[in-house]
């Protein structure tokens, strides 16, 4: 099983960063998430970016973009390191979908088998 | 300890006359008793009345998982009506401040020089404003975020328009304004408040059960307003005709959402670049976010450029429903005309009061098609004039509206006061009847476990603050009679009876 990302039915109301933290930490935050919005907000550019175990999924609105160790990128992903210190996705083993799918409300994220 | 779970247990009292902050504890009593939001800021401001205070709070379920939970409130008296006014702030400030660590902000005083309030890790630091009173409200958001480096960092700011002590300014929420019919951006400037900035990176509990609750019922609401996007719903509902809306269609690029909230009544107009683009802009400052429905309405009727216009009025800090009546009535229909006129508008320190324009107590009025319910929401004066007076009716399944004028008034006030006391979006609790009170009720419940929480009591404190709110400060009647459709006193009254009297 794994995530995808259809980051154009993103609308950057960070419901997966927080649900993500509560999976991670058990509580109310953004900061354990595996799962953020990278978001300019002065330029309109947004979407979601997730670390996996071996790479970092950066959902980029024209197009997904998958980052190896070491890759660096310009524009969206750069206002995002804090994801590099972050756990990677574990995609919720004890849940039947993982809690960012769960609560995303546009199907942005969705659990493939 | 409950009160962990939706609280950080911390007021903060912000001197701006000394500069000095200080702390205090919440508390379980006093969270239990008004719950949180625009009810616990109205008790704050009896409990400390020195220095013309002015509170930020926090909702209950603000920065939870319930649907819409992304907001806070200001309670102030409006500069412009004089009148006790609860103003909501909806994007991401309201989640941002509560893991800042504070749940309230008492502000009071007033500082010489323009300072801005930084609040972070549980930590308060006054300091001067800098080029906050000098810059755009895009600008200064920029230059703080780029400053601290990160981009989560959000600013209440007063804007141009406040530090040139105009009457018209709004509390401008990062970026491209806000929702403030109030004036409320004038009362934090005289305050020497230029800025608040915020930024959280904290936690709090959370109990078993309250995730997969908030899940099913983002679920269903998102159900409830499937297919509707963009700020263009809302418009759409109270325009009397809809010429002006290929205008913007033109130069949309994305609409977004709010914290935690799936109707992303948000819509970002690219003014100088192709809204097609898809690729990141090189552009650093392509457009503006459109985000209010009624200043988007009152500038409509400058042809294709109002977009353009209503960017000026955000950027300046200045109440753009207000700058659209005005411009109106003084026939600007274009938008060289209505650059100019704005740029002098906010020197000239202009307020409706003085414009022999219709007006709810110096407020302005939502356009042609209100119906008497509206107009008993508005001249009641509770909550900022930029959330809607009415339902939306944008759900399936639809509102279910009584016939009564009085009683439909008060299913707004309500549901509006209801999402200011737990922090959920009033704009979200109008446009869909999927959260109702009993499920907010069960949502409150798990979060706090509090004995004896139910939908009764959070109906009875909603009506509770409405009531308060009311009789902080007579006469509420200061309205333009041009405004009072056939049968408004009687129907006043019965509003008043429900709220004052009973």
């Amino acid at each position: 099983m794994e995530l995808e990302i259809t980051s154009e039915k993103c609308i950057a109301c960070r419901a997966c960063e927080f649900a993500c933290s509560y999976h991670m930490d058990g509580d109310f935050s953004s900061i354990g998430s595996s799962i953020m919005i990278h978001r300019d907000e002065r330029k309109d550019y947004f979407g979601p970016i997730l670390k996996r175990s071996k790479d970092i999924l950066l959902g980029r609105p024209e197009r997904i973009e998958i980052l190896k160790p070491g890759q660096s990128t310009t524009g969206g992903a750069a206002a995002n390191k804090p994801i590099l210190m972050r756990g990677p996705c574990d995609l919720c083993p004890d849940e039947k979908v993982p809690f960012c799918v769960a609560i995303c409300p546009t199907g942005c994220l969705r659990k493939k088998e | 300890m409950a009160l962990e779970k939706v609280f950080n247990n911390r007021i903060l009292l912000a001197d701006l006359t000394t500069g000095k902050c200080e702390e205090r504890e919440l508390g379980d009593k006093l969270a239990r008793e008004q719950l949180g939001g625009a009810a616990l800021n109205l008790e704050l401001l009896r409990r400390f009345p020195e220095g013309e205070p002015l509170v930020i709070g926090t909702g209950l379920l603000t920065s939870t998982f319930c649907p819409g939970a992304g907001v806070g409130v200001v309670t102030a008296k409006s500069p412009r009506s004089g009148l006790v006014v609860h103003h909501p702030f909806i994007g991401m400030i309201g989640i941002e401040l509560k893991l800042s660590g504070f749940d309230f902000i008492v502000v009071r005083g007033r500082s010489e020089k323009p300072v801005r309030l930084w609040l972070h890790d549980e930590l308060a630091e006054v300091s001067p404003a800098g080029e906050v009173k000098e810059l755009g409200t895009n600008q200064v958001t920029g230059r703080i975020r780029d400053e601290y480096g990160d981009m989560n960092i959000h600013a209440f700011q007063v804007g141009p328009a406040g530090a040139a002590g105009s009457p018209l300014a709004m509390i401008s929420e990062s970026c491209f304004g806000g929702y403030d019919r109030a004036g409320l951006g004038l009362a934090l400037a005289e305050k020497g408040l230029y800025a608040l900035v915020v930024r959280g990176l904290g936690n709090l509990e959370v109990a078993d059960g309250f995730f997969p609750e908030s899940a099913k019922l983002m679920q269903e609401t998102a159900q409830s307003l499937k297919g509707k996007t963009g700020i263009k719903e809302i418009l759409r509902l109270w325009a009397k005709e809809d010429s002006f809306l290929p205008a913007l269609e033109k130069v949309t690029h994305r609409h977004s959402a709010c914290y935690s909230c799936p109707f992303p009544c948000r819509t970002f107009g690219f003014l100088r670049e192709d809204p097609a683009r898809k690729l990141e802009t090189d552009a650093s400052n392509p457009g503006c976010l459109l985000i209010d429905p009624q200043g988007v309405l009152a500038l409509s009727f400058l042809g294709n450029d109002y977009p353009h216009v209503y960017e000026h009025c955000t950027q300046l800090g200045v109440d753009p429903a207000a700058v659209g009546l005005m411009l109106k009535a003084e026939g600007i229909g274009d938008k060289e005309a209505a650059d100019k006129r704005i740029e002098a508008l906010v020197k000239e320190k202009k307020d409706l009061i003085n414009s022999n324009q219709n007006n709810f107590h110096g407020v302005t009025p939502w356009p042609d098609g209100g119906d008497l319910s509206a107009a008993l929401v508005q001249a009641a004066g509770v909550f900022s004039n930029g959330i809607p007076p009415a339902v939306l009716p944008l759900s399936t399944p639809p509102f279910s509206l009584p016939s009564d004028p009085v009683e439909k008034a008060a299913l707004v006030l309500e549901r509006t006061a209801l999402g200011l006391i737990l922090g959920v979006c009033p704009l979200l609790l109008l446009s869909t009847p999927v959260i109702t009170p009993a499920r907010l009720a069960t949502l409150v419940k798990l979060a706090t476990e509090w004995d004896g929480i139910g939908e009764e009591e959070l109906k009875a404190k909603a009506k509770s603050l409405i009531g308060q709110t009311l009789k902080l400060a007579a006469p509420r009647e200061a309205i333009s009679e041009g405004l009072k459709p056939a049968g408004f006193d009687a129907a006043w009254a019965g509003l008043k009876k429900r709220y004052v009297e009973g």
